[in-house]
């Protein structure tokens, strides 16, 4: 792919962008720990203070790894549903994918009391909840992908994701009168939203589904460029649509469905980094789009983040609520302004 | 059939099926398409213009009969390898995208890339010439959404042709334009198929412009589907039978419609 000197500048201003807010996302919270000692930790070496260097390895770095893995997943879901919808407004979080996810722990959680005993301890390990969710993501996924054809206009679409929404939170509701205290405590911080959590072995799975879940977007590129033109021109330049358009559901599915599995469902992130990336960039090429939408999105998820945590404050707000106020104001722009592309 | 057919259609009904339930809007259809052509496809409203075309590209499957292209069924020809022959012009609308004009006609080359649509000196080659012939190259860096109707046609044009492919099919070209716009893009058909040797099949609503400028007619009745040079349809006085309204009357020696 050639790039032009402004994408060169731009990539270059992005990866020093990510490092700065990936140190200072260590580096910031409730304790402050010095940038020095935070590069010393993680070269290997111990820095002044002991608890520092647990701090950092032990939480704030998979901590950070996580918010990375977020926001390159989130967004380029976003990415490939806008291009195959063709719907600028379009991102797993508006069109419902994270409300199917969410049923699908739900399920799990909530609603694993109804099982048998050999099941319930299958689905609650971190298999089944990766896989409840990525389920979940799946099916909203296909409901979404055929209502598509009968609806052409974009609002119409984004109902159907609103209703997803309240569909999911009735089945909650209904399913809360089945499950323990306890139970539903556990769904209810899930549904909040934290980066927190995860251990080194939920990282690992979470690295694996993103890993194949890019692999598959990468093949779909070219796919996604011809799309740009709908399906019968795609068609007509070689694309096998039917495949493509599969290979596209399963990668979001799989991005959107694990990563809501372990973090819970994050807000318009999904949405709003591909807008940034293609002001910024000024291309529809998805090579170019897709390095851009991974770049910004790790960057504005370890930005949230960092305001979450709320340097000099001894507490730490939910992530849901950063990215709603970032993402929200940006969608609403864009519907405002009709500077929506594809 | 001669050597240089690129598309042949033997006893072919098309139409939608539904179910056991076939609507057919037109059965028994024989005709070959020849290279160096420009061919209009022309008849009423409703006629199954878009029907044929769409059969004829793939897009919609026969309800029966069968259609080559160069000597080989349809069927047996892949995604792939179709791309390669034939290239595409719509009446869909494109979505409002970050495109630009260069980058539009760049999806032309996407048959011939490699998984990242890369493009070689070749496709840069392909590229410009297509935009040289379309006279487009002044709006390359264009968004395509901020073109007037009659010039994204003729970057539509400049794509078809970036995909380098024995034969272009055109679905109403010169609809939405003015006439001098709809002249240009004639001419632009008829001067790419003589030079280039491209079969171009195209589908439209302005007989007196398609009877002065193509070299064969292809004309769809309810009842018929006749190809011939357009001197011969006039002779034959098929053109009387193209509209079933007693006022509009073809005029043989101006060669035109009139309303009486």
């Amino acid at each position: 792919m050639t790039l032009t000197s402004r994408h060169r500048g731009l990539f270059a201003l992005l990866s020093g962008l990510l490092l700065l807010a990936f140190l200072s996302n260590i580096a910031w919270g409730q304790v402050a720990i010095p940038l020095g000692d935070v590069l010393q930790t993680i070269f290997g070496q111990t820095p002044i203070q002991s608890t520092w260097s647990y701090i950092i390895l032990e939480f704030r770095i998979p901590k950070a790894l996580t918010a990375i893995l977020v926001g390159m997943g989130l967004s380029t879901c976003g990415l490939l549903m806008q291009t195959l919808f063709r719907n600028p407004l379009a991102g797993p979080y508006v069109l419902g994918l994270s409300s199917g996810s969410s049923l699908g722990v739900a399920l799990v959680l909530l609603g694993a009391g109804l099982l048998p005993t050999g099941l319930y301890t299958l689905l609650t390990g971190p298999y089944g909840l990766v896989t409840a969710s990525c389920l979940g993501s799946l099916g909203v996924m296909a409901i979404v992908l055929v209502l598509s054809r009968k609806l052409r206009d974009s609002s119409g679409l984004l109902i159907v994701g609103l209703m997803f929404g309240s569909f999911t939170a009735a089945a909650v509701s209904v399913l809360t009168y089945f499950s323990s205290a306890e139970q539903l405590q556990r769904f209810t911080f899930w549904s909040m939203g934290n980066l927190g959590n995860l251990t080194y072995t939920q990282i690992g799975i979470l690295t694996v589904c993103f890993a194949v879940g890019l692999l598959l977007t990468l093949q779909s590129i070219k796919a996604l460029d011809g799309l740009l033109l709908g399906e019968n021109y795609a068609a007509s330049l070689g694309i096998a649509l039917g495949k493509s358009r599969l290979r596209i559901i399963w990668a979001t599915a799989l991005l959107c469905g694990s990563i809501t599995a372990f973090v819970g469902p994050i807000a318009f992130i999904g949405l709003a980094v591909p807008h940034l990336a293609k002001l910024l960039f000024q291309t529809s090429k998805h090579g170019i789009l897709l390095a851009a939408t991974l770049l910004i999105g790790a960057i504005i998820m370890l930005g949230c983040d960092t305001v979450a945590q709320m340097p000099g404050f001894d507490f730490t707000l939910p992530i849901n609520a950063i990215t709603s106020l970032v993402g929200a104001p940006v969608v609403i722009g864009l519907i405002i302004r009709k500077k929506a592309l594809l | 059939m001669s050597v240089n057919s690129l598309l042949r259609v033997c006893d072919l009904t098309i139409g939608y099926g539904k179910g056991n339930q076939a609507l057919p809007l037109a059965t028994q259809l024989h005709f070959e398409l020849k290279a160096g052509q420009l061919v209009s496809l022309i008849g009423p409203n409703g006629v199954g213009k878009s029907t044929l075309l769409r059969t004829l590209c793939g897009i919609q499957p026969a309800l029966s009969g069968s259609i080559f292209w160069e000597d080989k069924p349809l069927e047996e020809w892949t995604a792939e390898q179709r791309a390669r022959k034939l290239a595409l012009v719509l009446t869909d609308k494109i979505p409002k995208s970050n495109l630009t004009v260069y980058e539009l006609i760049a999806l032309g080359r996407h048959p011939y890339t490699n998984w990242l649509g890369q493009l070689a000196p070749d496709d840069i080659k392909a590229i410009e010439t297509a935009m040289e012939q379309t006279e487009v190259s002044l709006w390359r860096d264009r968004k395509h959404y901020e073109l007037s109707d009659g010039q994204l046609q003729r970057v539509l044009i400049a794509r078809a042709l970036a995909q380098d492919t024995p034969w272009i099919v055109l679905d109403e070209p010169t609809t939405h334009l003015d006439l001098v716009h709809k002249v240009g893009v004639f001419q632009l058909l008829q001067r790419v198929a003589h030079q280039t040797g491209k079969c171009i099949l195209f589908s439209t609503h302005d007989i007196d412009l398609a009877i002065q400028l193509s070299d064969e007619m292809l004309i769809m009745t309810p009842q018929q589907l006749v190809l011939d040079q357009p001197c011969n349809h006039i002779e034959s006085g098929i053109f009387n039978t193209l509209f079933t309204d007693e006022h509009i009357r073809f005029d043989a020696e101006k060669g035109r419609f009139v309303i009486s």
